[in-house]
């Protein structure tokens, strides 16, 4: 009968550094990480996002929160008010404690990058590699959280997609913490190698057995 | 033989991804939260009965856990804290994985029991971190947990898919 190796030497390796790293970011480096998010998401929501000519991301009222301005068409009438009401941009506040979730897919892989051991010279590229895909599901994540935030903060009587985006938005607040698990089995076969036999017999040194 | 390993790759992304968005559709659906709301006021209920065993103190009302006193706290079990999200996603895979039907239900309740056991001992210790610690109990409550309980959930498939290969109950 085949047999499939365990490999908990990766699972116990994460058990540990994941915690680690995350309480070393959460206490540590949490503000670098949002100045972070915030710089590479920038230029991505100013294209995609916001209306022209106006920053997707700027310092909000009080120093916990930044303002979101989105671009988005919406005609109908007001919910409470039943006025007409026609919509181009919508600004609102989101709570950085809240927009930290963007930026702990970062550490997170990490940790489960370390976790995966092996040569450091191959690893340092592999890491490199996942984390610029990380930046890039964070990115996207924290656009699709605003302009799905936008849509919700404005409900008019003509909205018939409220449900979707509320589907969106609930998506885009799992995304950050399940997609550095994605992340590590794309880009580790370490990772891969827990579920898969073949690729634990395609590893340098790792036995099919 | 190798494009046959692609193709079961791709497969079991393809199902994993659409029953993961399926289940996560579901949830939000209105008919189903009834069932969820319910499900986190009897986590809730397990955790304060379990707290008062081991002499500790709190009341429940709902899904809200309160602890009296001079540690004056109060939680409230949400979607996230109910360990719903990573039973879709365990869930999800086990679906996708190829293996007999049989194997498949028993996956599905057994990794259903084995979370919400771990998910327990989330909701006991945010219970006491919250009285003593705020800053930590953010940390563990928004982080700690919920990648822990992934890590669980990858441990409980990993051991899944052992047992059916090792059994034999793996279907092409």
């Amino acid at each position: 009968m085949p047999r499939i190796p365990f490999p908990g030497g990766v699972i116990a390796r994460a058990l540990i550094l994941v915690p680690l790293v995350m309480a070393l970011w959460w206490f540590g480096f949490r503000p670098p990480s949002l100045s972070l998010l915030r710089t590479t998401a920038y230029l991505p929501l100013a294209f995609c996002v916001a209306p022209a000519g106006m920053d997707p991301i700027a310092d909000g009222p009080v120093a916990s929160q930044w303002t979101f301005n989105v671009a988005l068409e919406k005609a109908g009438k007001q919910l409470d008010t039943g006025r007409p009401l026609n919509i181009h941009t919508v600004s609102f506040e989101g709570e950085i404690d809240q927009l930290t979730l963007f930026a702990a897919g970062w550490p997170c892989y990490l940790a489960l990058a370390l976790s995966a051991g092996g040569n450091w010279r191959r690893q340092i590229w592999k890491i490199l590699r996942g984390e610029g895909l990380q930046t890039g599901i964070n990115v996207v994540a924290l656009a699709l959280w605003a302009t799905s935030s936008a849509y919700l903060n404005t409900p008019l009587d003509s909205d018939n997609l409220g449900g979707l985006y509320h589907y969106v938005h609930y998506l885009c607040e799992i995304t950050p913490l399940v997609s550095p698990f994605v992340v590590a089995l794309i880009v580790h076969a370490e990772w891969r190698s827990c579920f898969d036999p073949a690729a634990r017999g395609a590893l340098p040194g790792g036995s099919p057995s | 033989m190798a494009s046959a390993a692609g193709k079961r790759s791709r497969t079991f992304i393809a199902v994993f991804v659409a029953a993961a968005l399926a289940q996560f559709g579901l949830l939000l659906a209105p008919p189903v939260r009834p069932f969820i709301d319910g499900m986190s006021g009897s986590l809730a209920s397990i955790s304060a009965s379990l707290i008062r065993a081991f002499g500790g103190a709190c009341t429940q009302v709902g899904a809200v856990l309160t602890a009296p006193g001079a540690h004056h706290f109060s939680m409230e079990v949400r979607d996230g804290c109910n360990g719903v999200n990573v039973v879709i996603l365990l869930w999800s895979a086990m679906l996708a994985w190829p293996v007999r039907w049989q194997w498949k239900l028993a996956g599905l309740g057994a990794g259903f029991v084995l979370l919400q056991l771990l998910n327990l001992l989330r909701l006991i210790s945010l219970f006491y971190l919250g009285q003593y610690s705020p800053p930590v109990f953010q940390f563990a409550h928004l982080y700690l947990w919920e990648l822990l309980i992934i890590i669980d959930a990858m441990v409980i498939f990993g051991l899944w898919i052992r047992r059916a290969a090792r059994n034999g109950w793996e279907v092409a």
